[in-house]
């Protein structure tokens, strides 16, 4: 170390009691007397010490940093696969033929429902600014388990919104594009592909 | 003197000390990519570009999620909704060096969410008083990530082994992770935590 002003390095290593005594005196000694600016600095060092300290990182498990790898090939372009199926269409508002206790058309949004290998699931989507529909959905959450389900929204094969749902299954996206044509949902390995007509015929 | 406690919201953490000689700030290291860039490269579908991001910050949305009370299940979920919500903000993130703390502040709303959800299955006598908020200096632990961010390269992996990572390793850890000397560990750790400081000071 240096011998008069301390540099940086040993003023951290002062502070972290990495001198030995003879040059932690030093230091010390240099600090009681000192300018501001090694004040300051000794005081900066401090509280970095302390704002590192109050968040710890925590290592995440180790199946959780392979799924976060996935998300992006996942979502960007889900594979057609030996375990993804096409959902069918139960109904859609704007066709009139919609079940007993569904909303009736009202022009002004579109409301789905679908059946799929993933458990039944319900889509809303109302006008929102020009050319696009918020969305909201909700899947049945008793066939999902642990794996949750992200949702990827696509434009002519290209991912246009991305969604997780939450726990009990629901889902909310908004600013979506009108002219997005398929819904993929994806939990596990299991991929389902839904056919989407958000237009307001 | 302020210390980190009494600062507003404000996300200016760490207040630098005048200088009479000001270094010039830090240049990122070429063996290390900007967050920017590999944003940048994530719009073009790149997935190892992805996987370096995931890389870079998985532990700490997962810690913000913990920290804000989620069980280990529930914050991993949480961390993949954040990831999620990443690929489909990709084309509007508004600052790409900000990303870390775009990270957090997601991650930390995701949790709000997955919490408020988990209260609302769970028996009233069994629901826990709000909790006191564990980010008393929210805004300057994200300032500090993104300064991280900014500084990039060895500096950045230098200094949250040392200083963030739960398990403080060893010098000699930390070198063989690096690729350099255990002698140099102790210089190198006194060079990259004041270039933060200029980065932090340039940034207030």
């Amino acid at each position: 170390m240096t011998i008069g002003r301390p540099t940086f390095t040993d003023l951290l290593d002062w502070v972290e009691g990495r001198l030995a005594p003879e040059q932690a005196d030093v230091v010390a000694a240099y600090v009681a007397t000192a300018d501001d600016a090694t004040m300051e600095t000794v005081e900066w060092i401090r509280e970095f010490h302390d704002a590192a300290g109050s968040m710890r990182l925590e290592q995440p498990p180790a199946d959780l940093s392979a799924r976060l790898r996935d998300v992006f090939v996942g979502l960007q372009g889900p594979e057609v696969s030996d375990r993804w199926s096409d959902a069918s269409l139960l109904y859609d508002t704007r066709s009139g033929l919609a079940a007993a206790g569904v909303r009736s058309y009202d022009g002004d949004g579109v409301h789905l429902a679908f059946d799929s290998d993933l458990g039944r699931f319900l889509l809303e989507a109302s006008p929102a600014g020009p050319g696009e529909v918020d969305i909201q959905g909700l899947i049945r959450t008793e066939l999902i388990g642990d794996d949750g389900v992200d949702l990827s929204f696509l434009g002519r094969g290209t991912l246009r919104r991305a969604a997780r749902a939450t726990a009990d299954g629901r889902f909310d996206v908004r600013g979506v594009p009108v002219d997005v044509d398929e819904l993929w949902l994806s939990s596990g390995g299991t991929r389902v592909r839904a056919a989407l007509d958000l237009t307001s015929r | 003197m302020t210390t980190m406690s009494e600062r507003p919201t404000r996300a200016v953490p760490l207040r630098s000390p005048a200088r009479t000689t000001a270094p010039t700030r830090p240049e990122r290291s070429d063996a290390t990519v900007s967050d920017h860039d590999l944003l940048r490269r994530c719009r073009r579908r790149d997935s190892e570009a992805w996987n370096e991001l995931v890389r870079r910050y998985e532990r700490l949305v997962y810690t913000v999620a913990l920290r804000n009370g989620l069980s280990a299940d529930d914050a991993a979920d949480v961390t993949q909704s954040t990831f999620v919500a990443l690929v489909d903000s990709l084309d509007r993130i508004r600052d790409d060096e900000k990303l870390a703390s775009w990270l957090m502040t997601v991650a930390r709303r995701q949790a709000w969410r997955s919490r408020n959800l988990s209260r609302r299955t769970t028996p009233l006598e069994t629901t826990p008083e709000e909790s006191v908020d564990p980010f008393a200096d929210w805004a300057s632990v994200a300032a500090l990530h993104d300064a991280l961010a900014t500084l990039g390269g060895p500096c950045r992996d230098l200094l949250v082994a040392l200083y963030f990572e739960k398990e403080e390793p060893s010098y000699a850890e930390i070198a063989r992770r690096l690729g350099r000397s255990i002698g140099g560990i102790g210089p190198l750790r006194g060079r990259c935590l004041d270039k933060l400081r200029v980065i932090l000071q340039d940034e207030s």
